[in-house]
């Protein structure tokens, strides 16, 4: 069994054993089973999967870290919002103020253009997940 | 006469004020609630963040990153949060007594809030940046000043950057607080992470590239924690002593409503004296 601990400024999203967590890590998605290696890496938007007693969980996540010891998995994101909990009209919403945000690149500072790209970024992931659970 | 009525006048004023007293405590109750809520609840992504770092240390170390290492300018930084508003009894008060005891011709300020804009303005001090607490949302406010506290330590116009805030203990416990923010240091009790046996680690993609990304992180983190811890004592203070100046003013009422009732009884008096004694004239 795994320990894994999802962290977001927020709250503590999620404490508890699993079986096997995925990450989207910068390098590509990543599987975590028992006695994985010490690892640090970061985290990138993209989907979240925790497995537990062959029960699959669905989470999108946002920009952050993850760091793994022994049986422990602790990630820390800025986004970490299970699958019933993304609201398709919110995300849209925020994925066009982050297009309108970027079009105006000229009159934007290096970290104002950074934000928005990353929440364009979060946006798009969070509507892969929604929409790709749809057509199943 | 005349007294009783002033007296009547003073009680109608004070009950005037106390239920102005009375309305800011409530409000102030509501947004306690919700500060406090918010601050307790972002406190383990902060600390997670921290202990994170804590347990890199022998990968930040090898090769010094930028924001751990010490310079030798002069200068110190101090970031100064304060409230916009008064009313908040001694807060403001404390964060001020701290920041004099920081100060020298050497101290560069950035200030978060009315109160501490106008208190560098009447310490004369250097102020690089001032910004009021709620003009814009608090994470937007931590990115900018974590921005130009690690501009300027980078380019080593500042030997050291300062926090000082209240720190949040509980509605009727703020401390005022001061904090090293850079260079980021894990000494002290963190250390003694150092005599456990570390683990080797693997990094992906690579150390310094987490690093890199985790350390100016850990900065903006920081700040965006103790804005909120500064609003959550803000509120809290607020709503403390609002309440204690609605319980002053009850006591006042009481007081004087008794002060009333004796005139008022006195007067009476007098004037029955006045009638019997017209009357026994009479007889």
């Amino acid at each position: 069994m795994l320990h894994l601990q999802i962290i977001t400024p927020e709250k503590t999203v999620f404490d508890d054993e699993v079986d096997q967590v995925s990450l989207p890590t910068e390098n590509g998605q990543i599987t975590i089973l028992p006695h994985h290696v010490a690892l640090v890496t970061s985290i990138k938007p993209g989907e979240l999967i925790l497995k537990k007693h062959s029960k699959e969980e669905l989470l999108a996540a946002g920009f952050g870290f993850a760091q793994i010891t022994k049986d422990n998995v602790k990630v820390l994101v800025d986004l970490a919002a299970p699958e019933e909990e993304l609201e398709e009209k919110a995300i849209e919403e925020a994925k066009k103020a982050a297009e309108v945000a970027l079009a105006q690149k000229h009159t934007l500072s290096e970290e104002e253009y950074a934000t928005a790209a990353a929440n364009l970024q979060k946006a798009l992931a969070q509507l892969r997940i929604k929409r790709r659970r749809r057509r199943i | 006469m005349t007294q009783i009525r002033e007296i009547k006048r003073r009680i109608k004023s004070i009950e005037n004020t106390s239920k102005v007293t009375h309305a800011m405590e409530l409000v102030s109750a509501a947004k306690m609630r919700k500060a406090q809520e918010k601050t307790v609840s972002s406190r383990p992504y902060t600390s997670a963040l921290h202990q994170m770092i804590i347990e890199l240390r022998p990968e930040t170390h090898k090769n010094l990153h930028r924001l751990l290492k010490e310079n030798s300018s002069p200068n110190q930084l101090v970031i100064l949060i304060t409230s916009d508003r008064g009313f908040v009894g001694g807060l403001n008060l404390n964060l001020a007594r701290e920041a004099i005891k920081m100060t020298n011709k050497n101290t560069k300020f950035i200030v978060v809030g009315k109160k501490a804009l106008s208190f560098a303005v009447k310490m004369g001090a250097d102020v690089i940046a001032g910004f009021q607490s709620e003009e814009k949302p608090f994470i937007d406010l931590a990115r900018t000043i974590a921005k130009m506290a690690v501009d300027a330590f980078t380019k080593a116009e500042v030997s050291g950057v300062y926090l000082i805030y209240s720190k949040f203990e509980s509605t009727i416990k703020q401390v005022p607080t001061v904090q090293k923010l850079l260079p980021i240091t894990l000494t002290g009790a963190e250390a003694g992470i150092e005599t456990e046996e570390v683990p080797q680690m693997l990094f992906e993609p690579s150390a310094d590239r987490i690093i890199e990304r985790l350390l100016p992180h850990h900065v903006l983190t920081h700040i965006y924690q103790i804005l909120l811890e500064s609003k959550a004592s803000e509120h809290s203070a607020r709503m403390v002593a609002m309440k204690n100046a609605t319980d002053a003013a009850s006591d006042l009422v009481d007081d004087l409503t008794l002060t009333y009732n004796q005139a008022r009884q006195e007067s009476i008096t007098k004037e029955l004296l006045d009638i019997i004694t017209a009357q026994a004239v009479f007889e």
